[in-house]
């Protein structure tokens, strides 16, 4: 009796700590998650509950009529379009370039390599807001301002993306690719068919790493775009305050759920993966 | 030791990228490249007399900060009747660019890239100075002399900042004046029929509002110093700038510390509501529409909104109250100009052609109509869709009328400057309650030796 008295007491004891990890990345995950809760269940009130004091939790008023606002007033497939085609030129150009020169500075020694990566690391210590005006300069001159280019080109070169997939290449032996070589495989096909694949947690990581930051970029497309035909979604959802108007907190949560929605899908298919990438480099 | 030159280079190469990131290079080297470009309109007004006249089609941008809801609907339909109508085949496009400073600074960016608009809309005191100092607004009087447009015609308070070396380089589009806006209903319950016409009413009715528990505050004053402060400071005879713009009469006759001391007495007697510190002016108007706030100041540019959203309970518009006997107000808003500097007559000819659009009668009542904003001349005042509004809606006519007694701030070069020092301030003052207003005007005295120009 006396034993398992003990021996409850114990498990219990063991269980605590467990109880309370629960209770503290429960409390963690409901931090994360009620911004997010909140946009969405704002973006279905009409405006007078949006301000109203006590807030209610749940739309007394369920509408739609933030979304049919936003879609009726705002040709929001331009930004939309404008949105997918910036993103997705970005990564599809990032890739070509990254690979490469990943590669080589992780296989090859050649005179001033150590040189070249590190005016490759200097590039990603560079913020933006140093070069955004000889770069709009030069956009200028070359007449494309009224394109999408000014938004993709100057991003064709990742050299975050550079530098994480050369540790990457680094980690894997260069007996593989010596066997390969001795089979007669060209570099181009050691790099696509051989490097790409060992590391594909890295590539999703980098492809998302880069679609987010270019689905959420804001200052750049605000200084490189002057008319609405080339504008992403980001400066739309600008659009949506008005000097005299004020905030219509439906209508803003509204465009911003249609903003991050995107993102949250990709995150969820690619979240393991991102996590492997990390989890890799540790091991080494 | 390589390592440790790497690294040292690494650093130093971050500090220098902080430091040009830090410095704000963009002014000084947009002003150059600005003075560089070549100035194609300028040359060519110089051998020309008369103005030349769009003879082809041309398609030519308008800059705006109209967003959206009526105000971006608004000019949308007066682009759309434009184009529809007009008989050079002009097309105007619209692109709402963002707030005014937002509009000014891409602007700006754009002449020196040769990417401008044919017209931008710019804040008067905010953004009309800056661009005019730069030279690169045009002179319309050629135009406004070839088409005998009447200058007469508008309202002539609103034209402060229409004249530089006379020229006259911006007219009145989206003009407004702060008015006095009261939860009427809530007025009525605590015995008050009429609304107050100085602050020592509005004080008596303010306490007796929270008095009797029927809301949170009795008024709210935002923190826009050229604005609210200026005029309080008029009404007692002095301004926030000397007639030639060159210094700060306010600080030396006590009438800073005099309004910045009411302001701070009402907060403390906890009948007037202290600012927020993010989108203010939404969360004051939040409060009101819920009826915890029963009085507050603001554009009449957003009047067509709050008549929308205040639905439980009836609104009242009257004239900024006093604290003296003199009855005042400012005007603020918007102003449209056409841009010269690397645009080609044909543009400039066309830009004209829309500003003279906007500023036909209709127009000018149709944008009133529908937002709130000014009607901006005499003779639009007169049109039917004016007459018929005002009679259904009275409260759309206080504005209008209110301007018989409004004020125009003078034109300086330190203004921007000077009202960031008020507003920092007044913050201190108001919000933070970190100082008494007879420290902050100190202060604010000290500061202001850097900005003007020493006598």
């Amino acid at each position: 009796m006396a034993m398992n008295l003990i021996k409850t007491k114990k498990r219990i004891m063991r269980a605590i700590p467990a109880f309370l990890n629960s209770i503290i990345k429960l409390a963690v995950v409901l931090f994360i998650l009620f911004p997010f809760y909140w946009m969405i269940i704002t973006s279905f009130k009409p405006y007078a509950e949006t301000i109203l004091m006590p807030p209610t939790f749940w739309p007394k008023t369920f509408t739609l009529s933030a979304y049919t606002s936003i879609f009726n007033e705002m040709n929001l497939g331009i930004y939309l379009k404008n949105s997918i085609i910036i993103t997705l030129a970005i990564i599809a150009l990032q890739i070509p370039i990254m690979v490469p020169a990943a590669y080589a500075f992780a296989k090859y020694k050649f005179p001033g390599h150590k040189l070249m990566f590190g005016i490759v690391l200097v590039a990603f210590m560079i913020p933006g807001q140093v070069t955004f005006i000889p770069v709009y300069f030069l956009m200028a001159r070359l007449g494309i301002l009224n394109t999408l280019l000014p938004q993709i080109l100057p991003f064709g070169a990742n050299a975050f993306g550079i530098f994480l997939l050369r540790q990457n290449f680094m980690q894997i032996p260069d007996e593989i690719i010596e066997a390969a070589r001795l089979d007669n495989a060209s570099e181009l096909k050691i790099m696509f068919r051989l490097m790409l694949p060992m590391s594909k947690a890295t590539m999703i990581t980098l492809a998302m790493f880069s679609f987010i930051s270019h689905w959420n970029s804001y200052f750049w497309p605000l200084v490189m775009t002057q008319s609405e035909k080339v504008r992403p979604l980001t400066i739309a959802i600008e659009k949506l305050k008005d000097v005299e108007l004020g905030i219509s907190w439906n209508i803003l949560m509204a465009g911003n759920v249609l903003l991050v929605f995107p993102i949250i899908i990709i995150f969820m298919f690619a979240s393991k993966k991102i996590v492997r990438a990390f989890a890799y480099k540790g091991m080494k | 030791m390589k390592r440790r030159i790497l690294a040292l280079v690494l650093c130093w190469i971050m500090v220098m990228s902080m430091v040009m990131a830090c410095s704000g290079p963009s002014e000084k080297d947009v002003t150059t490249d600005v003075t560089k470009n070549a100035t194609t309109g300028e040359e060519q007004k110089k051998t020309k007399e008369v103005p030349a006249s769009v003879t082809e089609p041309i398609t030519i941008e308008i800059w705006h900060p109209r967003g959206a809801g009526q105000n971006g609907d608004m000019i949308a339909a007066s682009v759309e009747e434009f184009n529809r109508t007009n008989k050079f085949g002009i097309t105007v496009v619209e692109v709402f660019q963002g707030g005014y400073p937002v509009t000014l600074t891409k602007t700006m960016q754009a002449i020196s890239a040769g990417t401008q608009p044919a017209l931008v809309v710019l804040e008067r005191a905010a953004g009309v100075p800056v661009m005019a100092e730069q030279d690169v607004l045009l002179d319309m009087t050629p135009y406004i002399e070839r088409d005998n447009f009447d200058m007469d015609n508008f309202l002539q308070v609103l034209l402060g900042y229409s004249y530089y070396n006379d020229e006259i380089i911006s007219l009145p589009y989206i003009r407004s004046t702060p008015v006095f806006y009261y939860n009427k209903s809530l007025f009525e319950k605590a015995g008050y029929t009429e609304p107050p016409k100085t602050f020592t009413e509005l004080e008596e009715i303010g306490k007796k509002l929270v008095a009797d528990g029927l809301c949170e505050y009795g008024f709210e004053l935002l923190n826009d110093p050229a604005w609210f402060v200026q005029n309080l400071m008029y009404q007692l005879g002095s301004n926030m700038l000397s007639e030639d713009g060159l210094s700060a009469p306010c600080l030396e006759d006590g009438a800073l510390l005099s309004v910045l001391t009411s302001w701070r007495k009402w907060v403390d007697d906890g009948w007037c509501a202290p600012f927020v510190s993010t989108s203010a002016e939404s969360a004051m108007k939040e409060q009101f529409y819920q009826g915890n706030l029963a009085s507050f100041v603001a554009s009449s540019g957003g009047l067509a909104n709050i008549i929308n959203n205040s639905v439980d309970f009836e609104l009242g518009v009257s004239y900024f109250p006093t604290l003296s006997d003199i009855t005042s107000a400012p005007t603020g808003g918007g102003n449209i100009a056409i841009v010269e500097r690397g645009n080609d007559e044909q543009t400039l000819a066309a830009a004209w052609e829309f500003v003279k659009f906007l500023m036909s009668d209709e127009q000018v009542a149709l944008n009133a109509a529908n937002t709130g904003y000014l009607p901006i001349t005499y003779s639009s005042a007169t049109s039917q869709v004016l007459i018929d509004q005002w009679k259904e809606q009275p409260l759309y006519k206080v504005a209008y009328d209110q301007l018989e007694v409004a004020q125009e701030l003078p034109w300086s070069g330190y203004k921007a400057d000077f009202e960031e020092l008020l507003k920092e301030y007044c913050s201190y003052v108001i919000q933070d309650q970190s100082q008494t207003p007879e420290e902050a005007v100190e202060q604010i005295k000290l500061n202001s030796y850097a900005i003007f120009p020493l006598k």
